[in-house]
């Protein structure tokens, strides 16, 4: 063994952790009895986590394209869709259904106007 | 050949008990956030007899390396968040807080009690041999608490906590080149210290 081995393994030796000392196992592990916790700190919970601070445009993003789809959905199955898909002459009827609903006071048509 | 495997291996041996700690710290810290006691009691025995032994290295005095490791605890119990994962493993943090707590104490003014360090216990001390090994590890301890700040940080998160040289570095804010730059000088002030004792070749 060189004289260097031989410092590697002393010095290894003696900065070797020894046992805490029994007085402070102790006050260590009244720490918990004597510091309780203030009421009401409670584990986070994984949706606030979710929404924290450095996953919340990450999550906002993801609301916002899941609403999107809802929405799509939605029209699509009440039907608002198939309304521009149908016939040109059906599509006129409609068109002018709508308009009398939402403008009463609009003529229907040239010939009213004249 | 066989010695330089054993040298090897016994060196090895301490940062391999120190990784296996790494394992659960973090399913356990997160256990005390949600104020599990059990679980803080699990985490301080884990790692209470290295902190207190960095704590020694660090202070020089029993009674400073208690006050600083009791602070250190209570601290995590009443903010455990202070770690945050995916910055630096839960020992990392730990020693480096450990570290700065006996650095921030050393500042103040007051006088050092370098002989408040046990005497390491040495099974064979009845021996002749064992005692000049005794004496030997007692030059050395001396040494180290000589040792400027940084330098002995560097050796003692080394050899007491038993990081490895990244993670020791990551506990000192540096480089990991510069860590090392740091533990050779600390070495080498060590091996003059000693060999102008008596203790080793010049």
């Amino acid at each position: 063994m060189t004289e260097r081995d031989a410092f590697e393994r002393d010095l290894g030796q003696s900065m070797a952790p020894r046992p805490a000392p029994a007085e402070l196992q102790r006050r260590v592990a009244r720490i918990p009895l004597e510091h309780p916790r203030p009421l009401g700190e409670r584990p986070v919970r994984w949706w606030r986590s979710w929404l924290g601070a450095a996953s919340a445009p990450w999550a906002v993003s993801l609301a916002g394209a899941l609403a999107s789809l809802a929405v799509g959905f939605w029209l699509g199955f009440s039907g608002l869709a198939d309304t521009a898909d149908t016939s040109d002459v059906a599509s006129a009827g409609n068109d002018e259904e709508l308009v009398a609903l939402v403008f009463p006071s609009v003529p229907m048509t040239i010939g009213e106007q004249q | 050949m066989i010695q330089e495997m054993a040298l090897a291996t016994a060196a090895g041996a301490w940062s391999v008990q120190a990784a296996e700690l790494v394992d659960g710290d973090a399913e356990l810290l997160r256990a005390v956030a949600g104020g599990d006691r059990a679980a803080f009691d699990r985490l301080s025995r884990r790692h209470l007899d290295r902190a207190y032994g960095v704590a020694l290295r660090m202070t020089g005095s029993r009674a400073d390396a208690e006050d600083v490791v009791q602070d250190v605890f209570l601290r995590l119990w009443l903010k455990p968040e202070a770690w945050r994962p995916g910055q630096a493993q839960f020992s990392t943090w730990l020693y480096r807080v450990v570290v700065n707590r006996c650095l921030d104490l050393k500042r103040r003014p007051k006088g050092t009690e370098l002989d408040a360090i046990e005497e390491p216990q040495d099974p064979d001390s009845n021996a002749e041999d064992g005692l000049m090994q005794a004496e030997r590890g007692r030059a050395l301890e001396s040494a180290v608490a000589l040792l400027p700040e940084r330098q002995r940080a560097a050796i003692v998160l080394t050899y007491t906590a038993g990081l490895r040289n990244a993670e020791a570095a990551s506990a000192m804010d540096i480089s990991v080149k510069a860590f090392e730059a740091l533990l050779v000088r600390a070495k080498r002030e060590l091996r003059d210290h000693l060999a102008g004792q008596g203790w080793m070749q010049p």
